[in-house]
């Protein structure tokens, strides 16, 4: 039988080797094809039968070669060509041939360390392997990624990696998602021969949000390069040397950013984890929902990992436009706040002043019959800073059928800018901000108001050397800016080219004025915003290649309202008031609404507004609800629902639609699809999902403001970056945060 | 047998069939009395529990068996024991078993005291507000 197997062996050996003879025979035709067209290069046929095909690139990106043909090179990965622009890496024209090199220290949006070593290839005349993420592609380089001296090499990079690290996956809450696990499995040796004693490296106290066990740490600084380059704190460094080497932050010190959870993200290892979701699940067990985010106007796009009826945890989502692929703390940790002080039943206050749970029935009967006994006029609806572009229409409809006209959103101040959409949005663009050399923040702290626009003018700052000058209280920059002023007078000043900084605008190629939300509380905001224009005319801010000149939103639910068309003033509309209807509008301030007032408070949770409410009618929470958003910068987006809801609650559109019919105002959709065909009517930009639509008209035609502006400074707007709305405030882990990082 | 037909059918006419069936079943007609057919009745306790015994073309482990006086909820405790008769000791049914808080309860049964609690969130409680 032997013998058997042995002559078979020997007679396919004699097969194989007869075979290149044949392909010998091709090989002799493809280069002269070849040859003839330079970029046919890539699109040759293997001239090697045992050569696998040429491969797509990782992750279907597309490489956009430059113009200039000499600025681009041509190398050999896997005996494939490929082109690439100059000043790539290897790693990256790898990548580009389609061969996913393993590494850990390498990351696309951080410095690069080539400190972890497992990137290594073989270079040809090259005497050693080499690490790819550092080494730059040269022209005519052979690259190969699959011989036995790079297999040998990532081999023992990965058993010295694996030394030092303990054998806890079963414990680790990275375990099934951790980097090491994984090309251990696809790279590693099939055994040990590690027979020592492992190190043992004390954990660091990070804070609240992210858990450590520094003894899993490999040493990759990631998390180090992230914290000093995108979250621009320098919280973190690399202690020691050789095997002394750890992580840490020099002193007993609190990770004080507001992007510290995105450390969780980058670490292939289990070292830094998340500490609310520390032990809670598996990373299988969990659905993944994509969604966006609420908690601020940039709709961060995220992904939310849900077990049965639960939020668990929430991760960001890559989207180059928005958020890259990181996200803020409070966006990252707020969930806990969705399995808080939930409402789930109707109630209605009893003339003891105790609330009592009822049939929707009964709710939506008591507030249709006070509905009929009060004045059309005296009918107020206020949407909320959460409220999705669905239920601010049929909220608007439903009032208007009610015949009053007193609809607005919370936060968007006594005389919302709604004439001209260039007037309350981001026109530059989020990542439109890159190409910025001079920022003007007027009224705003980016930081606090939207923690990824501040990433984005940090990353400008960091990568060109861009200058910011900021008028507004004191405030925590995390990059070099100037302070300009507190209050208008500065605007003036600048308008009139009597201020120092007028010669940084002027030298400005992009130049970049950024007003906070803020503004549109006080009551000059059109002698302020007029104020900015004339100062955007003068540096010559809009251009018809560039549009500098910028609103930075607060809400999630701002800029669809003022698409909407919700802009009543609302200091009147409350005085007037008997009948209101909260949507989810808790800062809105009530002093002045008259006693005897109405009140429907229809929300999620039970938060500020509840105590004045007459009758509390459940919704669901971004996380349950299909709904339209739109951001700062004028995208619209869609959550789409991860969890139930929960106990009796319904959607808002459809809590408004069954009290108009109660109330004999019967509104005319019953669909999420009809409410939408509505909306089309008023702001068809909102139904074109994932997309910028730019405003149309410039700004030119806006009249002349008459008001007459303040001296009063501006305020600051956030007072507490991790409480801003009834989420975050129900939530323990922000309560934490705000406990342990505000402190000053 | 005639006089069995004969009782049946005096039954069905004073209870209506549906009754009549309802009660052949709750006494055992339909079970117990169809086996106790040929077997010889060894004798009844104090109880009222009828005890039976047939030698003969039956498997052994099933020649004897009894016939609960209780029809609903019997138990083997309310038989007479044999040590109920060696100590003079009055017997007395076993009710360890009895009463829903002594009975087990899976977790997720309704009548489990300590029920887990399965909802995911906390809801805002309007009792806690009201100054």
């Amino acid at each position: 039988m032997a013998f058997l197997a042995r002559a078979l062996r020997q007679s396919n050996s004699r097969l194989s080797s007869r075979c290149p003879a044949v392909a010998a025979s091709c090989r002799w035709i493809s280069p002269t094809a070849a040859a003839g067209s330079p970029e046919a290069g890539a699109a040759v046929a293997p001239a090697d039968p045992e050569m696998p095909p040429p491969r797509e690139p990782v992750g279907g990106a597309r490489v956009e070669l430059p113009p200039n043909p000499e600025d681009a090179l041509e190398v050999f990965v896997d005996g494939h060509a490929v082109r690439i622009p100059k000043g790539f890496t290897v790693l990256q024209a790898c990548e580009v041939a389609g061969v996913d090199i393993p590494r850990f220290c390498y990351h696309s949006r951080l410095s690069i360390a080539g400190n972890c070593r497992m990137c290594l290839v073989e270079v040809e005349k090259s005497p050693k392997p080499v690490a790819s993420c550092a080494m730059p592609a040269l022209p005519g380089m052979k690259i190969k990624t699959n011989t036995p001296v790079a297999k040998k090499a990532r081999e023992g990079v990965m058993e010295f990696l694996l030394m030092n690290h303990p054998l806890d996956c079963p414990i680790c809450d990275q375990g099934g998602e951790c980097d090491l696990q994984d090309q251990s499995m696809s790279f590693g040796a099939d055994r040990g021969r590690f027979t020592e004693m492992k190190r043992s490296v004390v954990d660091k106290n990070l804070g609240p949000l992210v858990k450590t066990v520094m003894t899993r740490c490999i040493q990759c600084t990631r998390c180090v390069r992230f914290a000093t380059e995108v979250a621009g704190v320098q919280d973190l460094g690399m202690l020691g040397r050789g095997s002394g080497e750890e992580i840490g932050t020099y002193v007993e010190k609190l990770m004080t950013s507001e992007l510290s959870g995105n450390v969780i993200d980058i670490c292939p290892v289990g070292a830094l984890t998340s500490k609310p979701f520390a032990f809670k699940a598996r990373n299988w067990e969990l659905k993944g929902t994509e969604t966006i985010d609420v908690t601020d106007a940039v709709g961060s796009n995220i992904r939310v990992d849900s077990r049965g009826p639960e939020v668990m945890r929430i991760i960001p989502r890559i989207n180059e436009d928005i958020n890259e692929e990181w996200i803020s703390d409070k966006t990252r940790f707020c969930y806990d706040g969705l399995k808080r002080q939930r409402l789930n039943d109707p109630m209605i206050r009893g003339p003891d002043g105790r609330f009592k749970a009822v049939t929707w029935r009964d709710a939506l009967t008591v507030v249709a019959e006070v509905l009929h006994q009060v004045k059309p006029e005296e009918i107020t609806g206020v949407a909320g800073k959460l409220s999705d572009a669905e239920s601010m229409m049929a909220l608007k409809d439903f009032v208007n059928r009610m015949g009053s006209d007193k609809v607005l959103c919370e936060g968007n101040g006594p005389n919302p800018p709604a004439d001209l959409r260039s007037n309350y949005l981001m026109n530059t663009s989020i990542a439109g901000l890159e190409k910025a050399d001079v920022f003007l923040l007027v009224g705003t702290q980016p930081r606090v108001e939207a923690a990824m626009v501040n990433a984005r003018i940090r990353k400008t700052v960091r990568a060109t050397q861009a200058k910011v000058g900021y008028i507004g209280p004191p405030a925590d920059f995390n990059y070099d800016y100037e302070h300009l002023g507190t209050g208008p007078q500065t605007l003036v000043e600048i308008a009139e080219g009597r201020h120092p900084f007028c010669s940084a605008l002027q030298s400005a190629k992009n130049p970049v004025i950024i007003a906070g939300a803020g503004l549109f509380e006080r009551e000059d905001q059109d002698a302020l915003f007029a104020r900015i224009e004339t100062i955007a005319k003068k540096f010559n801010v809009i251009r018809p290649d560039w549009n500098g000149l910028n609103v930075l939103l607060l809400h999630a639910a701002q800029a669809a309202a003022l698409d909407l068309g919700l802009v009543a003033n609302p200091a009147e509309s409350i005085k007037s008031a008997k009948f209101l209807y909260l949507m989810g509008a808790d800062d809105i301030s009530l002093d002045k609404l008259p006693e005897d007032a109405f009140v429907v408070y229809q929300g999620h949770h039970g938060d500020k507004a509840v105590y004045r409410a007459n009758v509390i009618l459940p919704s669901s929470a971004f996380s349950e609800k299909e709904g339209t958003y739109e951001n700062t910068e004028g995208c619209t987006q869609w959550t789409i629902p991860a969890v139930p809801t929960v106990g009796d609650a319904r959607d808002d559109w459809k809590i408004i639609r069954a009290l108009s019919e109660v109330a004999g105002a019967q509104l005319p959709y019953d669909s999420l699809s009809a409410v939408r065909d509505r909306i089309s009517t008023v702001a068809p930009n909102l139904l074109h999902v994932d997309e910028r639509e730019l405003p149309t008209i410039s700004s030119e035609v806006k009249p002349p403001a008459k008001q007459q502006m303040s001296s009063a400074p501006f305020k600051t707007v956030v007072e507490n970056f991790y409480m801003t709305d009834a989420i975050t405030r129900a939530s323990k882990i922000m309560a934490q945060c705000s406990a342990t990082l505000l402190k000053k | 047998m005639a006089a069995v037909v004969r009782g049946v059918l005096r039954g069905i006419k004073e209870k209506g069939l549906a009754n009549f069936l309802r009660e052949a079943r709750d006494e055992g007609y339909l079970q117990t009395k169809i086996h106790n057919i040929g077997a010889t009745l060894v004798g009844v306790d104090k109880f009222g529990n009828k005890y039976y015994e047939k030698l003969h073309d039956t498997q052994y482990g099933r020649h004897r068996w009894v016939e609960y006086a209780e029809k609903g909820r019997y138990n083997a405790s309310q038989l007479l024991a044999q040590k109920t008769a060696r100590y003079l000791v009055e017997h007395k049914q076993n009710y360890s078993g009895e009463g829903e808080e002594l009975i087990y309860h899976s977790k997720g049964h309704a009548l489990n005291p300590g029920q887990r609690d399965w909802t995911r969130y906390q809801p805002w409680e309007p009792k806690k507000e009201q100054a």
